[in-house]
C-alpha cells in the first residue's frame, strides 16, 4: 500500500490536467472574447415588417382587422405615428408583442384598392436606449372585393340566363348556357361560384324539373389568411396558383331524376346545400335534403316543413314547421330517429334574415293569436339572448328584410293597405284597397323606422343590400308580366348615405322619379303618406333620445341600369 | 403556503413530464445493451472525428428521446466503447434533432419556419463543436464517474488517439488502484452488464428479454431517483426565482438572449413540448432569443444536471455547460444583431 500511494497521487495530479482541460479552457476563453467583441460591435439589425396579413389580398366585409408582424419588438408610438393607409381607413390599433392589430371601425368600401405604408419606425431596443435604429420601409397593397351583382336576365340574349354585372369594370358577362332557364341562384361566399337551379329546355325540362348546378364566375378569390384559424399546409402555399377558371363552367350538383327540387339554400360557408325535394312518384315523400361536397345527398329526417334558411353558422337549419320555426342541427346524423329540433319558435311563421354573426333574426309574426291584430303582420327582432322585439306592424305584408352586413340597420320591404288609385280602365268599388309597397330602414339600436321609398303598385320586388352597406339593389317586375306590352323588369341601384338621426329630419332635396319611384322624404314625426307605418311603429319604438348618434340611411340619386332582369343580388 | 403548493405542482409536473421519456431512454439503453453487437455498432461509426460527431448527433432520429431519456442511451454508448464524439454529439443533439421534436416545433412555429430549421441547425453546430472538443481527449475516462469507467473496461487501442501510449497505462493502473476492492463491486454489477462485458455465447431470446427487463428496472431505479432530486431542485429554484424576474432581466437584443437561456435552464421543460412553451413568448421576444431557449434548453438544464452527474464528473459538466451556453449565445446573438 505504501508503494502504491505516491503513484496514485501522481496519477491524480496528472489526471487533473488533461488535453480536454487545456482545450476546453482555451475554447471557452476564445468564445468569451468573441462574445465580448460581438456585444461591443453593437446592433446592426434592421427592423422590418415580417408579415402583413392583407398583402396583395382581396378583402371583404367579413375581414375586420389586419395584423402586421414585425421582426422585433417595436416602439409602439413610432409605428402608430408613421403608419398610413391610402385612402384612409379609420381603425383602432392594439399590440401583442411584435404583432400589431388594426381593427377597422368603418366597413370597407368595395371595389377599391388601398396602399399601406410605413416609412419609418423604431424598434423598442433603440427607443429605450435612445439610439438611432434601422427600419426597412414597408409598402403593400390590398384591395376590396369587386362591386358586382348577379341577376337573371329578362331580355334578348340574356333572357332567363344568369348574368354577372361588374360595376367597377362596367361589363356584363352571361354565365349560364342558353339551354338552361335559371329560376333561382345564390352566390358562394367568395364569389367564385354561383349555385343555381334551372330547367334544361334542351331536354324538354319544365319548371317542375329543375336541377341544381354551379357555375364559375371567372373571379379568383384571394382572401386573406385567417389568422385565427388553421393555416393551410405549406405545400399548398408553395404550389403555384393555377390560372383562374374561366367564367361559365357549369357543373351539375343535383339532378331531378327521382325527386323534384323545389327550393334550395346554400350555407354561408359554402359547404352545405339544403334542398327541398319531393319524390316524383310519391308526393308524400317530401322534405329537405342535405347535399355536401363528395357525399351523396341525404334526406334530413325531420317533421315535414316549408320555407327554410341555413343559419350563419352553417350548422343549423331554420325550417318552418306548422305554425312556427324549428331550428334543426345539420351536424352529425342522429343514431336513431329523426333529428330533433334544437329549438322551436312557435310564434314566427317566417324567417327573413339573420345577422352575419347569428346573434339576431328578423322574423314575421302573422298575429293569428291576437284578434285585434288579426289582419296585420309584425316584424320581430329575435336575438339569441331570448329577446323578442316588435319592430314594425303593417296592415299589408312584410315581404322581405335584410340586415345591413356592416351596421345596425335592417332594410325592410313591406306593404300597407291604401285606397286604390282611380283607374280609367277598370271599375273599382268605392272602398277598394291596394297594397302599397314601401322600402323602410329600421335602426336596430333604437328601433326607429325611416321610410326610404314608396314603390310602385302591383310589382314583384326583390331587395339586395350591398355587402359594404353602401347601396341597395331593387328590382321591380310587373306582377302581370305576361303580355309583351308590359315594360321589362328594371333594376335600380340605390346608393345610401348615412346621417346621424339628429340631422335626418333636415334631408332637404327630394327625388321625383316620375311615376316610378317616389321617395317618402319625411321622418316619422312629419310623415303623412306613411302615416300608417308611423302609427304602428310609434307604439313600439322606444321614445328615448339616447346620446349615441344613431345613423339612419338615406337614398341618394337612385339610378336604373340600361339592362333588365330580376332577382338582382350582390356578390358577397 | 402558496409557494409550497406551486413548488409541489412544478415538481410533479416536471416529474410526470420527464418520467415516460426516461423510461423510453432506459428501454433504448437496455435494447442497445443486449441486442446490439458493439463491434457492429463501432464498425458503422465513421472513422473521421467530425463525421463521427455528426453521426452521433443524428442518432436521435433513431432514438427519439428528450433530454432525460438521452442520458441512459449516451451512457450506454460510452460503455459500449463508442467514440466520445459520438456519445457527446448524441447527448447534446438527440433531444432536439429527432422527429418528434421537429414535428412539435413545426406545429408551434409554422408561421416562422426559419425557427424550426435554425433550431436544428444551431443544435447540430453546437453539438458537433463540443463533441470535437471532447474528442481531443483520447481516453475520456478521467471525466467520467467511477462506476461508469469500471463498466467500460480497457480502451480499445484502435479507438485511442496518438496520446494513448503515454497516458493510458498510467490511467489504467490508477483506475486499478482506485478500484482496489473492484472484484466485490463487479460481483454486484447486474448480470446483464456482466454478461455484456464477458461476451460469452449469446443466450436465448427469453433469457435476453428477462435480462433486459432486469436492466431496465435497475437503470430506472437509479436514474429515476436522480430525476426526482433534479426535479425537486428545479421546482425549488422556480419558486425562489419566479419566471417574471428572469424575463424582466432581458429586454435588449443581448439581454433577451441571456434571459431566455436562463429561463430554459431553470424551467427544465422537456424538449418535446418546449416549443409550445416558447410560443407564448414568440410575440414578445426576437427570433434569436427564442432560438436560444430552444437550442440551449434541451442540452443542459437544471433538472438533467443531476442525471448528467451519473455519467460525468463535475468538471466535464462545467465544460459542457459553459461551451453550450457560449456557443448558443454567440450564434443567436449574431442572429439578433445582424438579421433582426
Amino acid at each position: 500500500m505504501a508503494r502504491r500511494r505516491p503513484r496514485r497521487s501522481r496519477n491524480q495530479r496528472l489526471a487533473r490536467v488533461q488535453p480536454l482541460d487545456r482545450l476546453a479552457v482555451m475554447v471557452i476563453t476564445g468564445l468569451a472574447l468573441a462574445m465580448g467583441l460581438l456585444v461591443l460591435s453593437g446592433d446592426h439589425a434592421t427592423a422590418r415588417v415580417r408579415d402583413f396579413t392583407w398583402q396583395d389580398r382581396q378583402v371583404g366585409t367579413e375581414d375586420r382587422a389586419f395584423l402586421i408582424t414585425f421582426s422585433r419588438p417595436m416602439d409602439v408610438a413610432s409605428v402608430e405615428k408613421n403608419l398610413t393607409l391610402d385612402p384612409p381607413l379609420p381603425g383602432k390599433v392594439s399590440w401583442a408583442g411584435r404583432r400589431m392589430a388594426y381593427t377597422l371601425t368603418d366597413p370597407l368600401p368595395y371595389g377599391e384598392s388601398f396602399t399601406l405604408s410605413l416609412d419609418d419606425a423604431r424598434d423598442r431596443y433603440a427607443a429605450r436606449s435612445d439610439r438611432p435604429s434601422r427600419f426597412e420601409p414597408f409598402q403593400a397593397q390590398f384591395e376590396t372585393r369587386r362591386r358586382a351583382f348577379l341577376y337573371i336576365g329578362a331580355e334578348g340574349d340574356e333572357a332567363n340566363r344568369l348574368v354577372l354585372a361588374d360595376l367597377g369594370r362596367q361589363e356584363r358577362t352571361i354565365l349560364t348556357p342558353r339551354n338552361l332557364s335559371v329560376l333561382a341562384f345564390k352566390p358562394y361566399p367568395l364569389g367564385d361560384k354561383v349555385l343555381f337551379s334551372a330547367s334544361d329546355s334542351s331536354q324538354g325540362g319544365s319548371l317542375l324539373n329543375q336541377q341544381i348546378y354551379t357555375v364559375t364566375t371567372g373571379i379568383t378569390p384571394r382572401p386573406p389568411v385567417d389568422f385565427m384559424g388553421d393555416r393551410p399546409p405549406l405545400w399548398q402555399r408553395l404550389l403555384p396558383q393555377g390560372a383562374p377558371p374561366p367564367s361559365g363552367e357549369t357543373t351539375l350538383v343535383l339532378d331531378s331524376r327521382d325527386y323534384q327540387n323545389l327550393k334550395f339554400d346554400l350555407s354561408p360557408d359554402g359547404q352545405t346545400i339544403v334542398v327541398q325535394r319531393v319524390n316524383q312518384q310519391d308526393p308524400a315523400d317530401f322534405g329537405p335534403w342535405l347535399v355536401r361536397a363528395g357525399e351523396p345527398p341525404t334526406p334530413i329526417e325531420t317533421e315535414p316543413g316549408g320555407d327554410f334558411l341555413i343559419a350563419p353558422d352553417s350548422q343549423s337549419l331554420l325550417l318552418l314547421q306548422g305554425q312556427g320555426t324549428a331550428i334543426i342541427d345539420l351536424g352529425e346524423e342522429p343514431t336513431s330517429g329523426p333529428r330533433q329540433p334544437l329549438d322551436f319558435l312557435p310564434n314566427y311563421g317566417r324567417v327573413l334574415d339573420l345577422t352575419a354573426d347569428g346573434s339576431a333574426a328578423a322574423m314575421v309574426n302573422f298575429n293569428q293569436d291576437d284578434p285585434e291584430k288579426r289582419f296585420t303582420e309584425s316584424l320581430f327582432l329575435v336575438t339569441n339572448q331570448g329577446r323578442e322585439e316588435e319592430l314594425l306592424q303593417v296592415s299589408g305584408a312584410i315581404l322581405e328584410a335584410q340586415f345591413d352586413p356592416t351596421r345596425q340597420v335592417l332594410y325592410v320591404l313591406a306593404s300597407e293597405l291604401v285606397d286604390a288609385p282611380p283607374d280609367s280602365d277598370t271599375l273599382q268599388a268605392a272602398d277598394a284597397y291596394v297594397e302599397q309597397p314601401l322600402l323602410l330602414a329600421i335602426t336596430l339600436s333604437d328601433g326607429e323606422v325611416s321610410p326610404l321609398l314608396r314603390l310602385p303598385l302591383l310589382q314583384t320586388i326583390h331587395l339586395s343590400v350591398a355587402p359594404d352597406g353602401r347601396s341597395l339593389l331593387l328590382d321591380l317586375a310587373d306582377q302581370a308580366a305576361a303580355a309583351d306590352s308590359t315594360p321589362a323588369p328594371k333594376i335600380w341601384h340605390l346608393p345610401l348615405v348615412y346621417q346621424s338621426s339628429n340631422s335626418a329630419n333636415d334631408r332637404g332635396n327630394s327625388y321625383a322619379l316620375a311615376n316610378t319611384l317616389s321617395r317618402l322624404g319625411k321622418s316619422r314625426t312629419t310623415g303623412t303618406d306613411a302615416a300608417d307605418t308611423d302609427d304602428a311603429d310609434s307604439a313600439n319604438a322606444p321614445e328615448d333620445d339616447s346620446e349615441d348618434p344613431v345613423v339612419t340611411p338615406t337614398v341618394v340619386d337612385p339610378e336604373t341600369f340600361p339592362f333588365s332582369g330580376i332577382q338582382a343580388t350582390w356578390l358577397p | 403556503m402558496t409557494q409550497l403548493n406551486n413548488g409541489i405542482t412544478l415538481f410533479f409536473s416536471l416529474l410526470v413530464e420527464a418520467m415516460p421519456f426516461l423510461l423510453l431512454g432506459v428501454i433504448f439503453s437496455s435494447v442497445l445493451l443486449l441486442f446490439v453487437d458493439e463491434q457492429k455498432l463501432l464498425a458503422m461509426i465513421p472513422k473521421n472525428v467530425v463525421l463521427a460527431a455528426l453521426a452521433g448527433s443524428l442518432i436521435g432520429f433513431l432514438f427519439p428521446v428528450c433530454e432525460c431519456g438521452n442520458i441512459p442511451v449516451a451512457r450506454r454508448l460510452l460503455t459500449k466503447g463508442a467514440p466520445t464524439a459520438v456519445a457527446i454529439g448524441f447527448l447534446l443533439a438527440a433531444p432536439t434533432v429527432n422527429p418528434v421534436v421537429f414535428w412539435a416545433t413545426w406545429i408551434a412555429f409554422r408561421d416562422q419556419p426559419e425557427i424550426v430549421f435554425l433550431r436544428v441547425g444551431f443544435t447540430l453546430i453546437v453539438a458537433v463543436t463540443i463533441a470535437l472538443i471532447f474528442s481531443a481527449q483520447a481516453d475520456v475516462r478521467p471525466f467520467l464517474q467511477d462506476n461508469l469507467t469500471r463498466m467500460m473496461g480497457e480502451p480499445e487501442p484502435t479507438v485511442a488517439g496518438p496520446a494513448e501510449p503515454e497516458i493510458s497505462p498510467l490511467l489504467k493502473s490508477g483506475t486499478f488502484l482506485m478500484q482496489a476492492p473492484g472484484q466485490v463491486l463487479q460481483l454486484d454489477a447486474p448480470p446483464a452488464q456482466v454478461l455484456a462485458q464477458v461476451a460469452v455465447a449469446p443466450p436465448s431470446m427469453t433469457t435476453r428479454l428477462r435480462m433486459m427487463v432486469d436492466n431496465m428496472v435497475l437503470e430506472l431505479r437509479e436514474l429515476g431517483a436522480v430525476l426526482v432530486i433534479g426535479s425537486a431542485i428545479a421546482a425549488f429554484v422556480q419558486v425562489a426565482v419566479p419566471r417574471e424576474v428572469i424575463l424582466g432581466l432581458g429586454q435588449g437584443p443581448v439581454t433577451s438572449i441571456v434571459a431566455m437561456m436562463a429561463l430554459a435552464w431553470v424551467v427544465s421543460i422537456c424538449s418535446t413540448v418546449d416549443s409550445f412553451f416558447a410560443l407564448s413568448f414568440a410575440s414578445t421576444f426576437t427570433s434569436g432569443a427564442l432560438l436560444a431557449f430552444l437550442v440551449f434548453g434541451p442540452m443542459i438544464d437544471l433538472k438533467n444536471i443531476s442525471l448528467l452527474l451519473t455519467v460525468f464528473k463535475g468538471r466535464a459538466i462545467v465544460y459542457l455547460f459553459v461551451l453550450a451556453a457560449q456557443l448558443t449565445f454567440l450564434l443567436t446573438l449574431v442572429m439578433n444583431l445582424y438579421t433582426g
